[in-house]
Order: structure tokens, then sequence, then C-alpha cells
């Protein structure tokens, strides 16, 4: 009996042994092709590199662009856009909508049978619950959800949303992730409520998903990895990939090393150094991918505080002198310059070729008309360290100070702390500064916030009263509805802020990613970063 | 005498000539950085970004195609100077409230030392670093915070041999004679007590440069486009498959606090008389 009973446990060390030995082969990325076959049918698993932004999952409260690519496999929202597109809003949770003739009332039709990862059923209460939490947890996206007034549900499947006023971008907010379904029955078991006061969920939403999207939240640990498991039971979409694992790297250079040693399938924040190396890594492809951020140099219009450079004709001057060419090879990635506010990719872009060029003596001859043949000093505000969408604020400021010194101005650099830069920024107290803008959402009407009287005018202390035609203009394009005519208005737009407006746009950064070419139909669109509904592995 | 004295020293230690090469090299180097430094320090050539050490740049270039070396010679016209600006004021600041502190005694001594020791008791580089950053980066800001955490030093060590030295019968007899305090603070006690100082002074010279550079790295120190080794080093870092932008730069903080500090040790040598008796 004792022989028997040695033997049992002799064979099933073995056997843990074996299965032991195994495991790390299934995860290791560079296994030999003969064992390809037997992978098939285990878990496919991909490894992301990130520097995460995100804290929280919670569709009412994040807004990071990271977040919002991984809530959108979470969550599935009434509407959606389908790859690179962000023009045409297609459906998802709604078979179909119509809109009311004075186009502030929105009807939705649901599609039935939606089961959340929960077990629930989604229905017009959910989405009527979850827009509402949206919009009165006043958190960062909520303003996206300010212009909801009413929502009512007749039946199980159908919404009707009426807007206080109208917004022809209204359905391009609703594919973000901030308009995520939520289960309310299980978000209210959490201590979920629409008051801000009350709220307990968003602690438990910040590590748990309670969706219906193609995947589920299973694990969150800040700074080290966020894992998504695919959910079997989706109603629409069933993704190749069963597992993604986001770990946490903070420095681009260890990423890199990372992607070339195999532990991570993709890299999000190489510089365009690294994925200078990288090119000729025969086992890494390297992805470009348009942005729709823009990087300017702001003055301030107030002629106390921005003194010289509040003068419009210093400001042409000063749009004539810097050497674009110059900047976007700097900005690397095959960056260029847009034609001004309007990153290309929204409706209305200008072409950037007919643009604004380099004219050193136009911009000398500005000076001189405006009384300043001497030149002047100025200061800049830089946040030192940082290069969002891989352009570091410190060279392009560098480069700036160069150009302007050929016109004779004194650029004299503030490096300040993000905190203390911003401060300054969002009050206006900037003289000038090297500024960046990423859309809040994937649509034109957002570069408005550049107008006289707008967020982005104000921070130059650009009033409505300073230029009232160019702000009227701007509310116009807000509710125009037709699309040839809104693009018409911002066309205009553009020309007039080239010649009027406090900035001089020069880069809209291309961003480069790279990933191991293992991974197929890779597809990065900059509404919504990397899509890992269409990801695949060999 | 004082020729033989150097002449031995030369002989006995050689540290000490290749400390003095060193740093007279590097002085010529910045008093004339404008005749050998071949490129503006501040000269764009963006098509030469990241150009490796060639002859065209014999330090190749930065991330704005800058040459690399001429930034170097001109960086030793800010960072000399800086060392030795931090260095007099520490030393004649701290030296002076030594002094009248050791000279006074009693309740002043004690109240002026406690606030030497409030300063001290803080890292002097974190010190630096939050005064720095609270005046924002510039030259005389980076020298002032330097300074701020580098006098109690000095005053310290005054204190200690004004202690002593105001039991000496010279300076009783000073008193006898009627003289004011002033009178026999500044001329019968403090020149007996400066070759220690100096010593100090001399050593210490090489790493105010070093804490300089240290702040300019921290990107506390210097403003861009600035070409100040610190900043250099930093600008270098990111990328380090690009060596030569940290690289050199990182070489002439090493060589001049390193000649400064060989200095120090020789003149320490030559003024200290117990050391001296000792040779």
């Amino acid at each position: 009996m004792k022989k028997y009973f040695a033997l049992l446990v002799a064979i099933s060390f073995i056997f843990i042994l074996a299965v032991g030995c195994g495991d790390p082969e299934d995860i290791d990325t560079e296994a030999p092709d003969q064992e390809a076959e037997t992978e098939e049918v285990e878990d496919k698993q991909v490894v992301m590199g990130i520097n995460p932004e995100y804290n929280t999952f919670d569709p009412a409260h994040a807004y990071e662009k990271s977040a919002t690519m991984i809530m959108k496999v979470l969550y599935d929202n009434l509407v959606t856009f389908e790859g690179e597109d962000t023009v045409t809003p297609r459906p998802m949770v709604a078979e179909s909508w119509e809109i009311s003739e004075d186009n502030k009332t929105y009807t939705f039709d649901l599609q039935e049978g939606i089961e959340f990862t929960t077990g629930n059923t989604l229905t017009a209460e959910d989405v009527k619950w979850s827009f509402e939490r949206a919009r009165d947890l006043k958190g960062n996206p909520s303003f996206l959800a300010e212009n909801i007034k009413e929502i009512e549900t007749p039946d199980d499947y159908q919404v009707v949303i009426t807007l206080h006023e109208v917004d022809p971008s209204f359905l391009s907010k609703l594919t973000q992730s901030v308009f995520g379904i939520l289960d309310s029955q299980v978000v209210q078991e959490q201590g979920g409520t629409q008051d801000d006061e009350t709220d307990d969920a968003k602690s438990w939403l910040d590590n748990h998903s309670a969706g219906s999207g193609s995947y589920i939240l299973d694990k969150f640990v800040p700074n080290d990895e966020l894992i998504l498991v695919k959910n079997d039971d989706h109603w629409a979409t069933q993704p190749e990939i069963d597992r993604v694992v986001f770990r946490h790297v903070s420095e681009p250079s260890t990423q890199m090393m990372m992607l070339q040693k195999g532990d991570i399938d993709f890299a999000f924040d190489l510089d365009s150094e690294q994925i200078e190396m990288l090119k000729g890594d025969e086992n890494v492809e390297i992805l470009n991918s348009n942005t729709f951020s823009i990087f300017w140099f702001h003055m301030n219009m107030d002629p106390e505080i921005g003194g010289p450079v509040s003068e419009p004709k210093v400001q042409q001057a000063i749009r004539y002198a810097l050497d674009y060419d110059g900047l976007t090879d700097l900005a690397g990635n095959d960056a260029f310059t847009p034609y001004s506010i309007m990153p290309v990719g929204f409706l209305g872009a200008l072409d950037p070729e007919d643009g604004i060029e380099q004219d050193v003596e136009k911009a000398k001859q500005l000076l001189e008309e405006a009384g300043y043949p001497d030149g002047f000093e100025i200061e800049t505000g830089v946040i030192p360290g940082m290069a969002p969408d891989g352009v570091s604020f410190m060279t392009m400021a560098e480069k700036i100070q160069a150009d302007l010194a050929q016109v004779n101005i004194t650029m004299n650099i503030s490096q300040e702390e993000v905190s203390i830069y911003l401060e300054k920024y969002r009050s206006g107290e900037h003289q000038t500064n090297v500024s960046m803008w990423g859309p809040d959402f994937p649509d034109a009407l957002n570069q408005l916030a550049f107008l006289p009287g707008q967020t982005v005018g104000l921070r130059a202390n650009w009033t409505e009263e300073m230029n009232p035609e160019l702000a009227e203009l701007g509310h116009q394009a807000r509710t125009e509805v037709d699309d040839e005519a809104r693009k018409e208005l911002l066309e205009e737009i553009q020309r007039q802020v080239l010649e009027t407006g406090p900035y001089a746009v020069f880069v809209q950064p291309v961003r480069a990613l790279a990933h191991s070419n293992d991974l197929t139909h890779v597809l990065y669109t900059p509404a919504f970063q990397l899509d890992i509904l269409t990801l695949d592995r060999q | 005498m004082k020729q033989s004295g150097i002449y031995k020293l030369a002989k006995k230690n050689p540290l000490a000539v290749i400390g003095i090469v060193t740093c007279v090299i590097w002085l010529i180097a910045a008093i004339i950085a404008p005749l050998i430094a071949p490129y503006g320090p501040f000269t764009q050539d963006l098509p030469m970004r990241y150009d490796s050490p060639s002859t065209e740049h014999i330090m190749g270039t930065d991330h704005l195609g800058r040459d690399v070396f001429s930034r170097v010679i001109w960086g030793a016209r800010i960072s000399i100077p800086a060392g030795v600006i931090v260095i007099v004021i520490s030393t004649l600041f701290g030296g002076l409230y030594g002094a009248i502190a050791g000279y006074m005694g009693k309740l002043t001594d004690e109240a002026m030392m406690r606030v030497a020791d409030v300063v001290m008791s803080f890292p002097p580089i974190i010190l630096a670093m939050a005064i720095a950053a609270a005046l924002g980066p510039s030259i005389m800001n980076a020298v002032f915070a330097i300074v701020i955490v580098w006098w109690p030093r000095y005053a310290r060590m005054m204190r200690g041999l004004v202690l002593s030295t105001k039991e000496a019968e010279y300076v009783s007899s000073a008193v006898a004679l009627g003289e004011k305090k002033a009178y026999v603070l500044l001329k019968t006690i403090v020149p007996n007590c400066v070759a220690p100082l100096l010593v100090m002074a001399s050593v210490d010279l090489g790493n105010a440069i070093l804490i300089f550079s240290g702040l300019g790295f921290l990107g506390l120190g210097v403003a861009p486009p600035a070409a100040e080794w610190g900043v250099m080093v930093a600008q270098g870092v990111a990328i380090f498959q690009y060596w030569w932008i940290s690289f050199f730069p990182g070489v002439a903080i090493l060589t001049v606090a390193m000649g400064f500090n060989f200095i120090g040790d020789a003149f320490r040598d030559m003024l200290d008389p117990r050391l001296r008796r000792q040779i």
C-alpha cells in the first residue's frame, strides 16, 4: 500500500513539474514556430508597455486618452465610429435614430437582447441612468453631457434625448467613453448615485467594469498592470485576443528594451530617437499615426502683460519669423505645420500648403512698421522635460528662440513646473508661451475654443469685444447643422485667425509607435488610439 | 624660499602640477573662448543634428545641431566664474560672521551659531535645490542658492579659530592698549586665522562647480540656451546612443573639479603649518 502511495506522489510530482515547465513557454513570445499549432487552442495574449495617465475607469470621471481607449472596449455606446472615420457615427447599441425638425430632440431605438457582463439585460433605463450620472457627477468629462436637457424612456428599448441648444457634434460626442452605458442595477448596488455628494461607486469602478463591452476589466493595480479579459458572450463583436495586459512602464527606454527582448508586444511611449534606433530591428514594426494635437506659440493680447506682442503687426511678424520646416523637422516622424488652429483630419481643415511660410525680411519689415526696428525682449513660459506626442516643449522653445533672435527679438525661456505653468497659462498671465492642445472629442467644434472670448482665446486675454465679428462666426459655426455651410464657416474662421489671432501654430505631430511583427491588424487612430477589437497575433 | 617650496612640491606632489596645468588650460580656454571655439555656442544647424564626433565637429553635435566642442569651451565661462563667486562670497560672509560670533561670545555667539546650525542641518544639495526652484532658474539665483547652503561651514571654522586666537597674549595686549573692538578683531585676530580658511576655500572650489553643474543638470540652474555643462549633460542622458552630447561636458566637469581639488590639496600642504612641519 505504501509503495503505491509513493508511486502516486512521484507521478503527481512529475506531472506538476511538467505543467510548471510548460507555462513559461506559452508566455514566451519568441516560441519556435512548430509550437504555433498547439498555441492556436491556447489563449491569445497581448502585452502592452505603457506609461499610463489613467487612474480610474469610471465613465463619469475618466478622461485621459489612454483611459478612453480602454473604456471603448469595456463599455458599449449608443453610436460609435468605425476604423479611422471620425465624421460619420454608426449604430451600436442604438439600431437607428431620428433627429427632430428643430435639431434638438434625438430618438434612439435600441437593439434588443443585449446583456451586460453581469448577466442583466441592457434597457433604456440603463442608458438614461448612465447619461444622467455622467452629466450630474461633474467629473472631468461631464461637460460633454452638459447640453442634455432631459432623457425620456417611452419603452424599454427607446430613448428620447432633448438638448438645451442645437449641437451638430452631439452624435460625435455620444461615441465618447463618458457615454458608456453602465449596468445601473449593479452600480447602484455598489453605492452609485447620480449625485456627486453621495456617489460611492467610483472607487469600485476604478478597478471593475459594469458594462456590456467586448472585454471585462479583470485586474488593475496602479503603477503595476491592468488586465482585460475577453467577454465571450458579447452580442456583436468577437475580438481575437483573449487577454490584454497593460504593463505600466514609465521609462521610454525601458519600453524599448522590453520590446526588443519580446517582453512586450506594443510600446506606447517611445520618442523619435528611439524610433530611429528601432528602424533597423527586423522583429519590430513602426507605425506612424496622425494626431489631432497642435503646438503653437501663444501671445498675450493684453497690452499690460503682452507688451509689444499684443500688437497685431508684431504677432504677424513673429508668425513670419518662425522656421516651420526646421520646427517640424525637430518634431520628427514626418510631423507637419497645419494651416492654422484646425488640425488636418477635421472637417474644413484648410490645406497646410496654403499656410504661412518663413519670411525673415517680411518679419523685419513688419517689426519696423510696428515701431520696433531694434527688437525687444520677451519672456516665454515652457514646461521642461515634457514631450507630448513625442514633441519636446523645450526643443521647440530653443528653436523658436533662435528664430526670433534673427529678427532681433530676445526670448528668455522661463522653465516652469507643470502646475505653475498651467496656473499661469489658464489665467492668461504668460506674456508668451509654448502651448499644446489636444481636442476633447473628435470634432472640429473643439477648435472654436481658440476664438476670442472662448477657453483658449481668453488664455491670451483675447476677449469677444476685441473681435466681435470673428466671435460671431464662431457662434454660427457652433449651431450650424448643415455640413457644407459648417465647412465654409470653419474655413473662414481659420483664415481670419491666421491673420489676426494671437497664435503662431507650428506643428501637428505624427505619433510613432512600435510593435512586434507578431501583431497583425494593428489600427491606431488619433481619436481612440489603439483599436483593441481588431487586433490579432500570428 | 617660496620658489623652492613650489619646486619641492612639484617633485613631491605631481598631482598638484597636474591640477595646476588643467586649471590653467581651462582658465585660458574660458578667457579666449570666442577665439578657439569653431562655432557659436547657440548656432543651430538642424541638418547636422546628432552628428557623431568628426573632424568638422570634434565632439559631435547636439539635438539642435549645435557644436558640442564650442559649447563646452563657452561653458567654462559660466561654470568657473560661478564657482569662484560662490566661494568668494561664502568665505567673506561666512568668515566675518564666524569671526564676530567667536569674538563677541556669550549670547551673541549662541544666537548666531544656532542660525548657522539650522542651515547646516539640511542636506546641502536638497536645500540648494529648494531655494533655486523657488527663485526660478538663472545663473545668479543658482549662485545665491549655493551660497546660502555653503557659508555656515566657513562661519564655523572661523569661529573656532577666533576662539583660540583671542586668548593669545598679543590680543590681550592690544585690548590692554585700549584699541577698539573692531580694530582688535579685524587687525589682530582675523589676519592670523585666514590661512586655514583659504585652504578650505581652495579645496571647496571644485565642489562648488560640481554643485552648480548639479543644479543645472536638474533644470534648476541656468535657463536654456546657455551653454552650461550640467544642462548639456542633462540634454544628452535621455538619448544614450548619442553619448557625446553628455560625455564631453561631463569630462569638462570632472577635469575642472579634479583640477581645483588637486590645487586645493597642494595649497593645504603648503599653508597648513602642522602639515608643513611633518614634511
